[in-house]
């Protein structure tokens, strides 16, 4: 099986080359052929959230072409703003339609976990789980990243509870808070506070030991928070950086 | 004339106050992780009550769809309705006509004038008008009055002061009624509010509120309160005025009642206390049958409707949802960045949905071009929204359009150089 891994140089940007190690030490235990774009441009996805918008159609067309090249069985991404984009707004706008399935990391691993059923380590530790905001609200996709860990044994997974989830017939992660990511983007200074009210608001009182997002945009947004609330008992953990430990 | 400031000073004077009074407040932060708290607790106690209230949504949104669609046939219907009612009925273009036609209306010389809650009067600036020209002008809300007498600006759509302590509230309370309150006792500053105001609507000429829905059949204006002061200001005075955002006309009666039920369970009451719902001029038939206006309550009714840009808005199939906005607040108090910042996320509305409207149509795209970038298209509001409003799906399209403007923060514009290379 060949795997195209986008998002590559978004991880090396944001310094969390520690979460692009384990997928691709995963990918090796998988023995899949993994595969990365060249020249890749970094956040490309931000070109439609923050409006820029002369060159949005050009970067997603050298991204379909680029990624085509590569003849892939399926494209992954540890962040959700591809697979968002590519499922409605690049088909809608921009009548581009990428010929391999594009979906995210939570998904492919669910898949491999439920076909190949390895024996994995226990990881006998409090996770708390962040459900990114645009794969899980968004695309409405949570069930992935809870089967991933479900394989884990001993592993206790802390989610974010909402009072009226039940009767509203809704799932509570569609409430999950946010860690404000995306104003990395356009106000920083001001995203710090945002991070760091996240973190002192929402994590520490759940008393996780790692806590992680599903989208890789998330959990940059967790890492600096966790830094900025200097939080030292809460470490940053990604679910590919688990499993990688987990797997034999 | 004012001069137009540029982008740099706006940005610079938007991102002075929402960090400075807003994200480095720690008094504020902790008020509002109060406020989330009450608020959560009392919608769940409000949704386990009354369960079919979750229903609601589906219907109420269909009604502002039918409404923000016919929104020029339903606003002559409305003034028809006001008309026959014998009321008057007036179609302000924008903030300055509709603060003219409320100046002739109360007429020389100074009145006083004691006002509702109400989020349009904040768009035009009414009560700045009004006191401009020597009225003495007092809001009756108590967080509004709070909002008053600090020289501050409303902090949530129906929790003005949502940004405040109890500590900071006794003394400001103190300050302007001249007794010493304790921060211990909410009861008595509410008391000594009471006291303060009762005069003042007792000596009103004209009394001044908005309304959360009117009904265009039969030129009805619901308005849900709880303290009383709209009771008393829409009762007590010679006139009664009320200004209102087209956007609230709905067709009929049941339909105005579906949206303030809705209104009012997601803004997490039970029940309101009071629910008035204004059709004219107080008026009498007891002596012979012949209808006489100004029994005991105002001898005259005036509806003014604001546009200020709604019209067109309704014409424009990407952003027209923005006018599906109810202001039950509720989707502030799942906001990020209203966590850490309340009402200084936002120029005259606060938050996501609230930079929506400042841009297209209280200040304008550049003025709140810096609000609009602040949201962090998280998209928890369109969830927590009982009308699935996609704000983030209008930030991101709006966000196109200022880019374009050269209306983007500085860390935006250099994204396409310093991450795209182009
Ligand atoms: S956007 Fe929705 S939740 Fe927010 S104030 Fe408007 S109606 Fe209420």
């Amino acid at each position: 099986m060949k795997v195209v891994l986008a998002g590559r140089v978004n991880l090396m940007h944001t310094g969390q080359e520690d979460v692009l190690e384990s997928i691709v030490s995963l990918m090796g235990k998988l023995g899949v052929d993994l595969a990365f774009i060249q020249d890749e441009v970094v956040c490309m996805e931000a070109s439609i959230n923050l409006g820029i918008s002369d060159v949005a159609e050009e970067l997603f067309r050298e991204f379909k072409d680029k990624v085509e090249a590569l003849k892939p069985d399926v494209v992954v991404s540890a962040y959700a703003a591809g697979v968002a984009k590519w499922a409605r707004e690049v088909p809608e706008r921009y009548g581009l339609r990428l010929s391999v399935p594009y979906i995210h990391l939570t998904e492919f691993f669910a898949e491999e976990l439920e076909r190949r059923k390895p024996s994995l380590k226990p990881f006998p530790h409090r996770y708390f789980l962040q459900h990114g905001c645009t794969l899980g609200r968004k695309l409405g996709r949570y069930q992935a990243a809870r089967e991933v860990l479900s394989h884990i044994p001993e592993i206790e997974v802390i989610e974010e509870d909402y009072p009226t989830a039940e009767i509203e017939g809704l799932d509570p992660a569609v409430f999950n808070s946010c860690p404000a990511s995306w104003l990395n983007f356009t106000l920083p200074e001001l995203g710090e506070y945002a991070k760091e009210n996240y973190v002192l608001d929402v994590l520490v009182p759940r008393k996780p030991e790692f806590a992680g997002s599903t989208c890789a945009n998330g959990h940059y947004g967790i890492r600096q928070g966790l830094e900025i609330a200097e939080i030292e008992d809460i470490k940053p953990l990604y679910f590919t950086q688990i499993l990688d430990q987990v797997w034999r | 004339m004012e001069r137009e400031r540029s982008i740099e000073e706006i940005y610079n004077e938007y991102m002075a106050e929402i960090i400075g009074d807003g994200a480095e407040n720690e008094t504020l932060r902790e008020a509002m992780q109060r406020a989330r708290a009450a608020y959560r607790a009392n919608l769940k106690r409000a949704l386990e009550t009354f369960p079919e209230s979750v229903q609601y949504k589906e219907k109420a949104r269909k009604i502002k769809e039918y409404s923000i669609d016919h929104l020029e046939e339903l606003i002559e219907r409305t003034m028809e309705s006001v008309r026959r009612n014998h009321g008057h009925a007036y179609l302000a273009k924008d903030a300055e006509e509709a603060n003219r036609i409320i100046a002739e209306i109360i007429g020389e010389p100074k009145k006083i004038v004691v006002k509702g809650k109400s989020l349009t009067t904040e768009e035009t600036e009414l009560r700045q008008y009004l006191q401009a020209r020597g009225h003495e002008v007092w809001e009756t809300d108590l967080g509004e009055f709070l909002v008053q007498i600090r020289g501050a600006r409303p902090m949530h759509m129906l929790a003005p002061s949502v940004d405040l302590t109890r500590e900071e509230a006794a003394k400001l309370i103190s300050e302007v009624t001249g007794k010493e309150l304790s921060p211990d006792s909410i009861e008595e500053m509410v008391a000594a509010v009471r006291e303060f105001l009762r005069d003042k609507f007792t000596s009103a000429h004209v009394g001044i509120a908005g309304a959360n829905a009117i009904s265009a059949d039969t030129g009805t204006l619901f308005i849900i309160e709880n303290e009383g002061n709209i009771k008393l200001a829409a009762s007590l005075p010679e006139k009664f005025i009320a200004l209102v955002g087209v956007e609230k006309i709905v067709p009929t009666l049941d339909d105005a009642f579906h949206m303030v039920k809705t209104t009012w369970r997601f803004a997490n009451y039970m029940v309101p206390s009071y629910l008035h719902m204004i059709s004219g001029p107080s008026k009498t038939g007891d002596i012979e049958k012949v209808t006489t206006y100004g029994a005991h309550g105002p001898r005259e009714f005036h509806l003014v409707l604001l546009d200020n840009g709604r019209i067109e808005l309704s014409k424009n199939p990407d952003f027209k949802e923005i006018l599906y906005c109810m202001k039950c607040g509720a989707c502030m108090y799942e906001c990020p960045l209203f966590w850490i910042a309340a009402g200084h996320f936002g120029v005259r509305y606060p938050g996501g949905i609230g930079a929506l409207w400042d841009a297209f149509i209280a200040k304008g795209f550049k003025e709140a071009a810096p609000a609009v970038y602040t949201c962090a298209i998280c998209d928890r509001c369109r969830v927590r929204c009982p009308l699935n409003i996609d704000t983030a799906r209008m930030i991101i399209k709006l966000r196109a359009i200022l880019y374009e403007k050269g209306y983007a923060p500085d860390v935006t514009k250099q994204v396409k150089t310093k991450l795209f290379k182009r």
